[in-house]
């Protein structure tokens, strides 16, 4: 149960107070993932991208490729500390995570 | 054991407030040790005086009255929502812990299972 707690957004930034409500009660070494309208939180130079960017370095930020891809949002304009991932890595980490948190 | 984090975050309005009241009430009666935090919008189904009639709906004061007859304790508010939206613990209905941030960190944290709705 060593494995960090996944918490998983899919919700827009902007019409839902999900990402605020989870960044409050993120914890270090916890890991965030980014789905459907959540992937809207790293448009560039948006205010939900500053939060994310000010993050603790030990959080990792996940988004699902595909959802960033469909909604127009370019690969190359993510910061360094967001990695894309496709389903099968999604997959993984939840196996993985001792628990997974959808909010 | 397993233990239960329901989380609300639904305006009373919302189907979704009483389906969270509906899922803690039931893991209560399947002896699930089950603990209920008021989040975000979810704060405003704990204000005292409403009347949901009036709307044709029922109103969800009673569910949270039989909390406390199903044994669950651990009945939480955060304090921040609270805060957010004008409100004081002692304008909730029912007998409520207020939460800071790192508080509810600790719940994610002591629960096995977090269900948000």
């Amino acid at each position: 149960m060593n494995a960090p707690v996944l918490h998983i957004l899919r919700h827009s930034p902007t019409s839902a107070s999900s990402l605020a409500s989870c960044m409050r009660v993120l914890a270090s070494r916890q890991q965030l993932l980014l789905l459907e309208d959540a992937v809207y939180a790293l448009l560039p130079s948006s205010t939900a991208l500053g939060s994310i960017r000010l993050l603790p370095g030990d959080i990792r930020v996940y988004a699902l490729e595909v959802d960033l891809l469909a909604r127009g949002l370019a690969l190359d304009d993510l910061p360094d500390r967001v990695q894309p991932i496709g389903y099968d890595c999604m997959v993984e980490l939840c196996v993985q995570s001792s628990k997974v948190i959808s909010w | 054991m397993k233990s239960l984090l329901i989380i609300t975050r639904r305006p009373p309005a919302h189907m979704g407030a009483r389906e969270a009241l509906d899922l803690v009430l039931a893991a209560a009666a399947f002896g699930v040790p089950t603990g209920l935090l008021f989040m975000d919008d979810g704060v405003l189904q704990l204000r005292k005086g409403q009347d949901a009639a009036l709307l044709q709906q029922k109103s969800l004061t009673a569910n949270l009255g039989a909390l406390d007859m199903y044994g669950i304790e651990d009945v939480m508010v955060c304090r921040h929502s609270l805060a957010e939206r004008g409100l004081h613990v002692n304008q909730c209905a029912v007998a409520v812990d207020c939460v800071d941030n790192a508080q509810i960190a600790a719940l994610l944290d002591h629960y096995s299972e977090v269900v948000s709705l």
